[in-house]
């Protein structure tokens, strides 16, 4: 047979044609094929949600920003503590300065609110109490004490004005409190 | 792009946003094609149905790869199909030298299978339904004897009425090589299809296609 292009088939062929094409267009997908089919797209799709946040940009870059806050906020805290200790050592450094007459330079600083309340929150001010020793000049001694001298706990507030007020003084052997005001 | 064919590109972009409804949309519009070109390629119904699984699957997990501008959904979703099905005519000659007939494979036969025989249950005559289901019968092992080249652009272009330029799409060759096999392949029908044709005992495997000739063997093996 000659390979003679013709596009038109005889009318004999394309009758068959079409009666077969008839019976094809009568196959449908078989209940199994459904079923199956149903099956596929839901596994699909249940995959397709499982992995489908993690494909997403947005979702990754909100999961970076989290991260990132909080990050930061344990750095800041971090660098908080790290702030307290020096408010205290700043404190010990302010309690020679202060005008209560004679305290000696062998102080102790025990500061009642936390660093990181002074460092991180700035306030209206800090209480610091302070352990000192008042000399026989300004109080008679009573033979208590080193030296004639007598221990107190001071507690004093720090405003942020810069201003310093004395709120009670605690005696250091009795654990009485003598208020100042 | 037509209408039908946008829409089919927008199911398949909702595909990959993980839409269900989009893939069964898909689905019930192209399922029915599917089968009907794998059951004219490979004369069984479980490995239409096969067929047109796999084909689905293949478009679920890799929607991307379908680019728009390149053809339509159909002409992709037709691709992988002849894809696959060259897949299983090289499997099925693999085992065709070990397996004789398989019980499980049920052979496609037109006049006698599924939906179709309510064809025949109209009100003509009985005499003209039967020959009009010998005619089919004729019509179908004619085409399915063709080498696969051939049969494909006659299922394509005068079963499902495709056009050529989709066609051409589908078997990824210029319209005219679509156009210069289908003149072939109906010519080669023709002299199948002839009153005094030889007898079928002419034919030989070494006629067809070698993945026509496995594919002929294993479903012929299932009816016997």
């Amino acid at each position: 047979m000659s390979p003679v292009i013709n596009e038109r088939p005889d009318r004999q062929m394309i009758r068959q044609l079409d009666d077969y094409a008839e019976s094809l267009r009568a196959q449908i997908p078989s209940a199994e094929l459904d079923a199956r089919m149903e099956a596929t797209i839901a596994q699909w799709a249940g995959e397709h949600r499982a992995h489908g946040f993690l494909r997403r940009p947005l979702a990754w870059v909100v999961a970076a920003a989290s991260i990132a806050v909080i990050a930061g906020g344990v750095t800041l805290l971090a660098i908080g503590e790290q702030g307290g200790d020096t408010g205290a050592q700043r404190a010990l450094a302010v309690a020679p300065t202060s005008p209560l007459p004679e305290l000696s330079a062998r102080t102790a600083v025990s500061p009642l609110a936390t660093g990181s309340q002074v460092s991180l929150f700035p306030a209206e001010g800090a209480v610091f109490r302070v352990k000192a020793n008042l000399a026989s000049a300004v109080m008679p001694t009573s033979g208590k004490g080193a030296n004639g001298e007598r221990q107190y706990w001071v507690d004093v507030r720090i405003a942020n004005d810069g201003t310093m007020r004395i709120m009670q003084v605690l005696p250091a052997e009795r654990g009485r409190v003598v208020p100042r005001e | 792009m037509t209408a039908l064919t946008a829409e089919d590109a927008d199911l398949v972009a909702r595909l990959r946003r993980g839409d269900a409804a989009a893939a069964r949309e898909l689905y019930q519009r192209h399922g029915a094609a599917l089968l009907r070109f794998g059951l004219a390629m490979s004369n069984c119904r479980q490995t239409a149905e096969d067929i047109v699984h796999d084909t689905f699957i293949e478009i679920l997990k890799h929607p991307v790869r379908f680019d728009p501008t390149r053809g339509s959904v159909i002409a992709y979703l037709f691709g992988i199909a002849r894809h696959r099905m060259s897949r299983v005519a090289r499997v099925s000659l693999r085992d065709a030298g070990v397996r004789t007939s398989d019980p499980e494979e049920e052979a496609f036969d037109p006049a006698t299978s599924g939906p179709d025989s309510a064809l025949f249950d109209t009100a003509r005559d009985a005499g003209e339904e039967i020959d009009r289901a010998r005619d089919i019968e004729r019509v179908r092992t004619a085409v399915f004897d063709l080498p696969r080249v051939h049969r494909e652009v006659i299922v394509l272009c005068d079963l499902e009425e495709l056009s050529y330029a989709t066609a051409a799409e589908i078997l990824a060759c210029p319209i005219g090589t679509v156009r210069s096999r289908l003149s072939r392949a109906r010519a080669l029908l023709a002299t199948r299809l002839e009153p005094l044709d030889p007898p079928d005992d002419e034919e030989t495997p070494a006629e067809l296609g070698v993945d026509e000739a496995a594919l002929s063997m294993s479903c012929r093996g299932s009816l016997s």
